[in-house]
């Protein structure tokens, strides 16, 4: 404890060294927090904006009747007693009243029926009154009504005009004349989200009269009882005190009680009250911690290369006063309170990083809002921020504990080194790589086990044990690309020093000779290259994995939707009697349409495959089938297998499950009336002809089919239209609008259905789930990149300062600043190419396995129709290019300072 | 002919608001094959002198001649040039690079000459042996003691045939033995090398193998005192 004072002096005397020990935390906890912060205010004004549109925070109905009933003013003033309540509305529900306009003959002109017709207090209105747009008055005399809008305007009444009551639900020959007071435009209260509660709305539209005249108003329609009344009611509480969104228990607690309170006013009896706040406050709680789970899994890599930026920092951090921890020691400090000192400092450090966090937190928090919002696009705009209580804490304490997490192991090394070598100049135990394999080796080997299991499962039939071992690994997937990214990355720079030495070659171009230095000082401290190659591995790995990944389902989705289709579209005809054909050629923008027909009504001696006919030339044509969908990957053999009259192609899952081979005879037979109501049985002989996975626009899922030409089907063609079924395959021109096509297809009346591939695709894109994953992504990599080039310009600064004197002597024995910069930027260049080699080799190959082992899908699923082709998309080729490129621009700049350091000085050999 | 002249040097440091004057018109001369000692006590600018002879400084007025040519005038990359071939410099605290062998250190200024392969082998084998080092020529300086360190610094000052070199407190870190040791090679390297050498110490054994011992105080020569 005698050395705290020490500690909080150390972290705000040297500002510089505490923000690159603090720097990778910072990042990491700002992105938590802005994740957090966002997560807060978008739940936060979703419900803000539920608890404007409801009717009251209690709602109640009470059944008064003979002694016991009640006047509306004394129930009001009841209510309003009650501790906590700031308002209430107590109003009367008249059912449904119809309103008729009359000409002056008695004629009636114009009628509508109100399924609202309310008595309300103009002092205390329902919420939806309260808030409305009203011309006139509110006070309405007995004998006058408001309306709402749309009954004005359909009845064509004004304020003054007087028109005709009548109750809707029995004798409409009585009725009382009202003149109307008020146009009520019912608004719903300012960002109200989602649909507004049934109460308000009925048909649309209300009436109300002043609840004094009540039941003055339904005796006039003869609709008066002596047994009772129904009141209705909306009670507000004081929110402020009673509710607090981040306190749930206290919430309930609170809620129950008022609830009870205004249960004693009522009375038990025939009544019955609502509390619309509690659901809607647990929803928020639940809908927060859920996110908070999400997306703080989903920043795992932001975090993780934080924390691995925080330990390179605290480590640098730790070197730079290995010499002022050993006078301490001389001085009589024990091992433990250096420890604890340096913790106590990384714990000063967290709590520094959780502040500036927080407030940076808020900014990137307008830059996620819009994406961790579950319902974008029907969400209210969110002028402010909520910071919740929970959030400083959890941000709090995440990061004193990364700190001192990422501080502890260099703390002990630290605090450990004996006095005799900390003391002197160079240390040699700090060049050391301080790693264990151990963990890496089992996360790698558990990663691939798992791998191997799934794909031996793949290739065995099921039994008790396949499926058992097969359910674990399956489970396990998700999990292995992070395993494998960790402990190959960290197994490949830290596990050995010879990498860099391979490396170091490649710096010769760049520094000539020299690069032996280079070579010798990165082979010699691997401890200062392996922490920040990690990092840019690290980096690196994450992003290409996660950019390849997302990339190659993108474009099996997409692969998968033109299978479906079949071509740019699939039209559907209404009649199939009709040929299509020259009407779909002949719309603008289509370059060929090709008719593709199913028999359903067919048997064959294998079952039951389903059997398709179209003509060879034109299908291939339009539906331009890729190479996969051949087994051979050759689309000419198949085509002529087809040009052959007699012969078939059939599916791979039928081939497999009839036992077929290439050359086996299949009968197909067809059952059907003939107009003269006689059976009429056709058969054709046909030869496979070959095999194929599946083809583009044939029923995708149904597995077991046989594709023929026309010609060799014939037979089959002479059967009634329900034998069959059609569709029509459309290949667009190159510049063709699908848009425009698609209108013009749909305008014929021949058309049924109009699938387009583009539009399938884009609203899978334009999902606002998946879209919010992908900008949640690329905010993401964003932080990867500042981690990458700030986070390691940082880093690579401190190192150089740790290097000044060694940089200086060289600099005196005769070597130019710039050469000696140029010797930084090598070493840099060569940590550089080794975190890049070895992330972009693990991202990529991750991402490749991780792909195809998902394709396996889960025990017992069959394989995808659709292979999945690994693909590399451009912006991790931008990524794996200008991430090294910004980084090396980052060591530039720090070299700057080293290519004009003052020799002299950095030497201290001023004055004496 | 002199091989060093100073004329009217005049150091002025700036730090902050404040400035100190190192040196006030300082006059000097060295001749060549001249083994000098520079004496004087803490903050009277010897150190400043050194830096300003080695081209590691340069003074804020007067001239510094080495070989005829005025430092003062040359530019940065033909001071460069200058620290990597007329002059050889020896510290205090040895500065090596420490993930360097010894011979690797002593390579170093030959590799930035751009000396090839064989040469440089040679002329490091011969380093080496001249200051006794052979048989620790593939320690790191972690890995030597602290004479060691400063006979492979020494080896490090004559990597590129120096005529000048430059030894600022040379034994300051050393044991009475092993600073002998170093003066013993200074003295060596004068004599059989013929190697002009400045050295800045407080260590009174130098003046046995000084021809000359300046004293300096206030950033001026005060004048000579008699070698032993």
């Amino acid at each position: 404890m005698g050395l705290l004072p020490y500690a909080a002096r150390d972290v705000l005397r040297n500002r510089r060294r505490s923000v690159s020990s603090i720097l990778g935390v910072l990042l990491a906890v700002t992105f938590v927090a802005g994740t957090f912060i966002a997560i807060d205010s978008s739940a936060r004004a979703t419900l803000d904006a539920s608890l404007a549109g409801i009717p009251g925070d209690f709602s109640f109905s009470i059944y008064t009747f003979g002694p016991n009933q009640v006047n509306y003013s004394t129930l009001e003033q009841a209510v309003l007693e009650l501790g906590g309540v700031v308002n209430v509305s107590v109003y009367r529900n008249l059912g449904s009243l119809a309103f008729e306009l009359r000409n002056a003959s008695g004629r009636v002109v114009g009628s509508y029926g109100v399924s609202q017709a309310l008595a309300i207090n103009p002092d205390r209105p329902p919420i939806l009154i309260q808030d409305s747009k009203v011309s006139g008055s509110l006070t309405l005399p007995r004998g006058s009504v408001g309306l709402s809008r749309d009954v004005a305007r359909t009845l064509a009444v004004g304020l003054g005009d007087s028109v005709r009551a009548v109750y809707a639900l029995s004798d409409m020959t009585l009725g009382t004349n009202l003149t109307v007071r008020a146009i009520i435009e019912p608004t719903l209260p300012t960002g109200f989200n989602g649909s507004p509660p049934p109460y308000y709305f009925y048909g649309g539209s209300i009436a109300v009269v002043d609840i004094r005249d009540a039941d003055w108003l339904l005796a006039q329609l003869n609709q008066s009882s002596t047994s009772g009344k129904t009141f209705n009611g909306e009670v507000w509480i004081d929110r402020t005190a009673y509710v607090n969104p981040y306190d749930t228990v206290l919430t309930t607690r609170n809620l129950e009680r008022m609830q009870r309170r205004l249960q004693a006013v009522l009375g038990s009896q025939g009544s019955s009250i609502s509390d619309n706040i509690l659901s809607r406050i647990q929803d928020f709680s639940n809908r927060i911690a859920a996110q908070r789970i999400q997306f703080f899994i989903f920043s795992a890599p932001v975090v993780l290369l934080g924390v691995y930026l925080g330990a390179v920092g605290v480590d640098l951090g730790h070197a730079e006063r290995r010499r002022e921890l050993a006078i301490l020691k001389t001085r009589g400090a024990r091992r433990g309170q250096l420890l604890g000192l340096l913790l106590t400092e990384a714990v000063f450090g967290g709590l520094i990083a959780a502040v500036i966090g927080l407030a940076a937190g808020v900014l990137v928090s307008r830059l996620l809002i819009g994406i961790v919002n579950p319902t974008p696009g029907s969400s209210p705009l969110y002028d402010s921020f909520s910071l919740s209580a929970d959030t400083v804490l959890a941000v709090t304490l995440e990061s004193i504990l990364l700190m001192a997490a990422v501080a502890y192991r260099s703390a002990k090394r630290t605090a450990g080194l004996p006095i005799i070598e900390t003391l002197r100049y160079y240390a040699p135990g700090e060049t050391k790589i301080h790693y264990s394999p151990r963990v890496d080796v089992i996360l790698v080997s558990a990663g691939l086990l798992d791998y191997v299991l799934v794909w031996w499962r793949g290739g065995s039939s099921t039994n008790v044990l396949t499926f058992l071992v097969g359910v674990i690994p399956f489970l396990l997937l998700p999990f292995v690309p992070l395993m494998l990214i960790v402990g190959l990355t960290r197994l490949l720079t830290r596990g050995t020093g010879k990498v860099y030495d391979w490396f170091s070659h490649a710096a010769k171009p760049l520094v000539g000779e020299l690069y032996h230095i280079i070579r010798r000082n990165l082979t010699r401290n691997p401890r200062r290259s392996s922490n920040v190659a990690i990092i840019i591995a690290l980096g690196i790995a994450f992003g290409t994995f996660t950019l390849s990944t997302l990339a190659t389902q993108d474009a099996h989705t997409v692969r998968e939707i033109r299978a479906q289709v079949g071509a740019d579209m699939a039209v559907q005809p209404i009649d199939s009697q009709k040929n299509l054909e020259p009407n779909l050629t002949a719309v603008p923008g289509v370059a060929g349409a090709v008719l593709v027909r199913s028999f359903s009504s067919q048997s064959s001696n294998y079952c039951c495959p389903t059997v398709f006919g179209f003509d060879p030339k034109s299908y291939f044509a339009v539906a331009q089938p890729e190479s996969w969908y051949f087994l051979d990957g050759n689309s000419e053999s198949a085509r002529n297998v087809l040009s052959t009259t007699g012969q078939v192609l059939i599916s791979q899952a039928f081939f497999n499950q009839a036992f077929l081979e290439v050359g086996d005879p299949i009968y197909l037979s067809e059952t059907f009336m003939t107009s003269n109501n006689t059976q009429q049985v056709v058969q054709v002989n046909v030869t496979v002809g070959g095999v194929v996975r599946s083809l583009p626009g044939t029923g995708f899922g149904s597995s077991s089919a046989i594709f023929g030409s026309f010609d060799t089907l014939a037979p089959l063609q002479g059967g009634p239209p329900y034998s069959h079924s059609d569709v029509y395959l459309v290949d667009l021109a190159p510049s063709a609008s699908w848009r425009s096509v698609k209108t013009a297809i749909t305008s014929d009346r021949n058309v049924a259905y109009v699938t387009v591939a583009d539009e399938q695709i884009e609203a899978l894109t334009s999902n606002p789930f998946a879209r919010a994953l992908y900008q949640f992504i690329s905010m993401e990599l964003l932080f990867i990149g500042i981690i990458l080039t700030v986070g390691i310009g940082l880093i690579l600064y401190a190192a150089s300062l740790e290097r000044d004197v060694e940089f200086a002597a060289i600099i005196a024995r005769g070597s130019s600043g710039w050469q000696t910069a140029k010797l930084l930027v090598g070493e840099a260049f060569v940590i550089m190419l080794v975190g890049l080699a070895i992330g972009a080799s693990v991202g990529i190959g991750t991402a490749f396995f991780a792909t195809q082992f998902i394709a396996a899908g889960p025990p017992g699923s069959l394989a995808p129709l659709v292979p999945y082709f690994f693909v590399f998309p451009l912006e991790a080729l931008l990524l794996v290019l200008l991430g090294p490129a910004a980084m090396l621009l980052s060591a530039v700049l720090v070299s700057l300072r080293t290519a004009r350091m003052n020799v002299a000085q950095v030497l201290k050999l001023r004055g004496g | 002919m002199p091989n060093v002249t100073t004329k009217d040097v005049i150091k002025v440091y700036r730090a902050g608001k404040s400035e100190v004057i190192a040196l006030r018109g300082l006059d000097m001369a060295v001749s060549d094959r001249e083994l000098v000692a520079v004496r004087g006590p803490s903050g009277c600018g010897k150190t400043t002198l050194l830096n300003l002879l080695g081209g590691i400084d340069r003074p804020t007025a007067g001239r510094i001649e080495v070989n005829g040519s005025n430092l003062v005038d040359l530019s940065d990359a033909e001071l460069v040039r200058y620290r990597l071939q007329k002059v050889g410099f020896i510290f205090q605290f040895f500065n090596l690079v420490p993930t360097l062998t010894a011979e690797e250190n002593v390579e170093l200024p030959m590799r930035l000459a751009g000396k090839g392969p064989s040469a440089r082998s040679k002329r490091t084998k011969e380093l080496l042996e001249l200051v006794g080092m052979t048989k620790r020529a593939v320690h790191r300086p972690d890995e030597l003691s602290g004479g060691e360190q400063q006979r492979i610094a020494i080896g490090v000052a004559l990597a590129n045939d120096p005529s000048l070199l430059l030894a600022d407190e040379p034994t300051g870190e050393l044991d009475t033995k092993t600073g002998q040791e170093v003066l013993d090679l200074f003295q060596r390297m004068n004599q059989e090398f013929g190697k002009t050498i400045v050295v800045v110490t407080h260590d009174a054994r130098v003046s046995q193998i000084a021809h000359r011992i300046l004293e300096i105080r206030d950033g001026k020569i005060l004048g000579e005192a008699a070698a032993a």
